[in-house]
């Protein structure tokens, strides 16, 4: 990055635009900070920042930015794509889709792209989804597919939204047309999967979710595919499979209610136990906790060394 | 000059002392307020957390309210009020849920700053030697000092069953 020293914030935030699209976040925070230092009140460089921070799922980060972005110039589309981003990462519908119908109606300022406007209307279409308002949702995923029919994840999404609407057949020609052109796509074979799933094809299931572990064996939603894939299988263990995915697919703030939820569900079974005159279930409680407790950190680390030897894709977990 | 985005912790001088905000979680449920809190404390400024004032005047409010909670039951328990050791001891849980409930929004807190600090490389210390070492410990803090009002402050579940 040596020879962007002497650009001005403009070149930085094209340049950041540049990195972003390549999926490179951090580089792209990197030139944003940078432009910031040098123009404080650069309204679509802390849009842009909101958006770079959001792929790591910074979303404070993100929170900050797009709404300093508004203040700075709230009629600008692309500022407000990036603050409907934002809300509809911290599930604020209403706010997202009052924020993402003012960026469908404007033009972009920054290199007119139309990648961006494609995001915009998948963003779109994802709000429209979570507010259960799916012909709106279709008809935005339709325009954005008529736009850039080479864009995978906007098939991908379109393959979702008809699986969720039960739509089958259209949803698998959205999937096929997904692995046709990338068809080592992680989430592209996620979404095969469920929707062979739901054919009742378990084989072919079972080679999309390979497909997506073989790409990265810690994603949540290829393991929750391999989890009920398993339990398909094997009826007798499926439970455990499922029970296993669900615990290690938890985020931290998750992990975290789970341990002091179970740990008060535990001392009031405890206390109850004592008062019905059970004295000796105190002492198995505690264990049956102690084994929650464990399987709640190590239980990630643990199925995807399961998932690695049964899928036969390659430990990444540590 | 950089600039500061939002969620970001400040640079300190001791981040090869932060642990993971799990950590003091479990050290409330396991062991007491007397080894998480501080160490929520201690976390928070090695971490250079962003929030570490929101963090630190929360641990404050967990010690204020369990101390006016756990007068409240004591007064309540002499006069007597109440009648049997179980109602005793789900009081007592009342109190215990708002200690581990206070130190889970505590942890929810710190773990964004900590997050971001594991996102650029920072790696976090074992937490498991420092609450093994509370749980051997934890009978001498309890023996400090013979009160009651102490032992609900401090100690995590020893008085409840």
């Amino acid at each position: 990055m040596s020879e962007t020293v002497d650009w001005d914030p403009d070149q930085l935030v094209r340049a950041a635009d540049r990195e972003l699209r390549t999926g490179a976040w951090r580089e792209a925070v990197e030139l944003l900070r940078r432009a910031l230092v040098l123009a404080e009140d650069h309204a679509h460089a802390h849009a842009m920042l909101a958006l770079a921070l959001l792929v790591p799922g910074r979303v404070i980060g993100a929170d900050a930015e797009s709404k300093r972005a508004l203040e700075l110039d709230g009629g600008s589309p692309y500022c407000h794509y990036a603050r409907a981003a934002t809300a509809f990462a911290r599930d604020r519908f209403d706010e997202a889709w009052a924020s993402c119908a003012v960026a469908l109606g404007g033009g972009l300022e920054i290199g007119n792209q139309p990648e961006t406007e494609v995001a915009i209307h998948v963003l779109g279409a994802k709000i429209r989804q979570a507010r259960g308002e799916t012909e709106l949702a279709r008809e935005l995923l339709e325009r954005a597919i008529a736009w850039l029919p080479q864009r995978v994840s906007t098939r991908v999404e379109a393959a979702k939204l008809e699986l969720a609407a039960g739509r089958l057949e259209l949803a698998a020609s959205h999937a096929n047309e997904a692995l046709r052109r990338a068809g080592t796509d992680l989430a592209a074979n996620v979404v095969a999967g469920e929707i062979d799933l739901r054919t009742g094809d378990l084989a072919a299931a079972e080679r999309h979710a390979q497909f997506a572990l073989l790409q990265d064996s810690t994603d949540p939603d290829a393991l929750r595919l391999w989890a009920v894939i398993k339990s398909r299988k094997q009826p007798a263990t499926g439970w455990a499979w499922r029970a296993l995915v669900w615990i290690a697919t938890r985020n931290d703030r998750q992990q975290n209610a789970l341990l002091a939820g179970s740990f008060l569900v535990v001392q009031l079974l405890m206390i109850l136990a004592n008062a019905a005159g059970l004295p000796g279930v105190q002492g198995k409680l505690v264990w049956v906790w102690l084994a929650f407790v464990l399987g709640v950190f190590y239980g990630p680390v643990g199925l995807h060394k399961l998932v690695s030897a049964d899928a036969g894709t390659p430990d990444r977990s540590v | 000059m950089s600039y500061a985005i939002a969620d970001e912790p400040h640079d300190t001088a001791w981040k090869h002392l932060v642990v993971t905000p799990s950590g003091p979680l479990l050290a409330e449920i396991v062991v007491g307020s007397w080894l998480s809190l501080p160490w929520f404390v201690v976390n928070a400024i090695v971490l250079g957390s962003p929030t570490k004032r929101k963090e630190i005047a929360l641990c404050v409010v967990q010690l204020m309210i369990t101390a006016l909670l756990g007068s409240l039951l004591l007064w309540a328990d002499d006069r007597e009020l109440i009648e049997s050791r179980t109602l005793l001891q789900l009081a007592m849980l009342v109190i215990v849920s708002w200690k581990v409930y206070l130190a889970y929004a505590i942890t929810t807190i710190q773990q964004r700053a900590y997050q971001v600090f594991e996102l650029y490389g920072g790696t976090a210390k074992a937490t498991t030697f420092v609450i093994a070492g509370g749980m051997l410990l934890r009978p001498y803090v309890q023996g400090l000092f013979d009160d009651p009002l102490w032992d609900i402050i401090v100690m995590g579940v020893g008085g409840l069953t």
